[in-house]
């Protein structure tokens, strides 16, 4: 029950979609049993009627599934287009409904549209096949099997779903910087399965649509009874005239309406090079890629007039060493006996002074960040289909280890920082071209330290 | 009789590409959900 109540609240247009679902199944279920009793008392339908309504009672589902996905996906592009003015979490809680929206919808859809027309063809067969009062029973026309072709789509669409969902629920333990690449690696295995599924598909339609073509001819030559619809056409043949006009006219749109959204889809996304920056419009860091690692860490903005801590705006480097200093002892309040808080990113406008970078860097250090990172981003844009232009911040980092001169040496020094090498901060004109002979090292593995005296005199 | 067996034939042919296309239409409809995932991890 909770599950279902869970459905409908995932699901947008849920509280329709669900008993609508749900009652159509019913209904199916009703007509059979009227079919399958009457048959055994002998009096099958005569008329074809119940199961038309039957039939056409199905075709509202995957409409209404169609606008609740288009729902689903519409929150997502608002979210993602929302003005800075919209609250992070808000923007999440779009995100995260309109997702679950889609991924609650597909199975819910396709199981339900299955066996209601699974159902509803048994029924049909039931009455089809039942003998007629001059004594030959009617049979399936031979068109209604090409739509079965449609079925190992059906299941690639639920095993997708399935794998996408268990996928989200292993995710509650990962830690938020690999959650990416695991939810990358399952798109792929996913999207591999169900091209396979549909491939099947596409290989079943057109061998069905031999079959049924096959079948045409044959009860054609053999004389066989015709079945009601073939019955219906032979007295009119300007009706399947018709359908078949309307069926190409359909399957023209729907190849045409499919274009876009398969561009789309074939469109590789570009590889995530870097952490991504949550804050955009940054400093103007120096034009260069990083070879460090990050992980999410207090974020420090050096523009050329002020500086920002985590996006808050400081009154000066005072301000920052308070602040850092207080994050830190936060850190250690909620992380007793672990790993101590000593790395923070670093972005820095290009062209700031080296005094000013000394003075910066004295205020890190103050707080005990001794293994800063420098961020540098870069902004890359991206025009998709359907999906529309995108913007993001990539920013990649270089660490140092940031001592005061008049620092004692520690184990560090001894180990694993034993052959750095030492970049004095006033050596370079401005923050370009430390950061430059920074990456320069850092790229061929050579461990940064930067020194900086203790107090401003 | 031949005439009957002919316009069947074509709502045949005329059905397979309808049911082609749905395949193929639904098979990226579907498939765009996961663009859709790859932009909250862009």
């Amino acid at each position: 029950m909770d599950a279902l109540r869970g459905t409908i609240d995932d699901i947008f247009y849920g509280a329709i979609i669900v008993p609508l679902g749900l009652a159509l199944i019913l209904f199916q279920l009703v007509v059979l049993v009227v079919a399958v009793r009457r048959r055994r008392r002998g009096r099958p339908l005569r008329s074809l009627r119940l199961h038309a309504i039957a039939g056409l009672s199905i075709l509202p589902l995957p409409v209404l599934i169609g606008f609740s996905v288009h729902a689903a996906r519409a929150t997502m592009l608002a979210a993602f287009t929302a003005s800075e003015d919209v609250f992070a979490s808000e923007k999440a809680m779009a995100l995260s409904h309109g997702m679950a929206g889609q991924m609650s919808a597909f199975p819910f859809a396709t199981s339900t549209i299955v066996v209601s027309l699974a159902l509803w063809s048994i029924g049909l067969a039931t009455t089809l096949s039942a003998s007629q009062p001059e004594g030959r029973a009617r049979s399936f026309p031979p068109v209604a099997l090409i739509p079965i072709g449609l079925a190992p789509l059906a299941l690639g669409v639920v095993n997708w779903s399935a794998r996408l969902i268990k996928t989200f629920a292993a995710m509650a333990g990962v830690p938020p910087q690999d959650k990416g690449t695991i939810l990358e690696g399952t798109l792929e295995i996913a999207r591999g399965e169900l091209t396979a599924y549909a491939r099947v598909s596409m290989i079943a339609i057109p061998v069905l649509t031999l079959a049924a073509g096959v079948l045409t001819v044959m009860r054609a030559r053999g004389g066989a009874p015709a079945s009601d619809a073939t019955a219906a056409a032979g007295r009119s043949w300007r009706l399947p005239l018709l359908a078949s006009a309307a069926a190409v006219v359909v399957a023209g749109l729907l190849v045409l309406e499919a274009r876009p959204i398969a561009a789309e889809n074939a469109l590789p996304w570009p590889p995530n090079r870097g952490n991504l920056l949550v804050y955009p419009n940054g400093p103007a860091t120096p034009d260069l890629i990083g070879p460090d690692p990050m992980s999410f860490m207090p974020v420090v903005e050096q523009f050329r007039d002020h500086v920002m801590l985590d996006r808050a705006p400081l009154q000066d480097l005072g301000d920052l060493e308070e602040r850092l200093t207080t994050l830190r002892n936060n850190y250690q309040l909620l992380h007793p006996g672990g790993d101590s808080a000593d790395v923070a990113l670093i972005l820095v406008d290009a062209a700031t002074p080296s005094a000013r970078l000394t003075a910066l860097m004295r205020a890190v250090r103050g707080a005990w960040f001794y293994r800063p990172t420098f961020g540098f981003t870069k902004t890359e844009h991206h025009d998709r289909p359907v999906i529309g232009n995108l913007e993001r911040v990539i920013v990649t980092g270089a660490q140092i280890k940031l001592e005061y001169t008049d620092d004692e040496p520690d184990a560090d020094d001894a180990g694993a920082w034993k052959d750095a090498v030492e970049l004095r901060l006033k050596d370079f004109a401005d923050y370009d071209a430390f950061a430059r002979r920074l990456v320069e090292l850092r790229r061929a593995g050579k461990p940064v330290v930067v020194k900086v005296p203790r107090s401003a005199g | 009789m031949r005439r009957q067996t002919g316009v069947q034939l074509l709502l045949v042919g005329a059905v397979g590409a309808l049911v082609l296309a749905a395949d193929h239409f639904l098979f990226h409809w579907v498939l765009l959900t996961e663009s859709m995932l790859r932009r909250v991890l862009f």
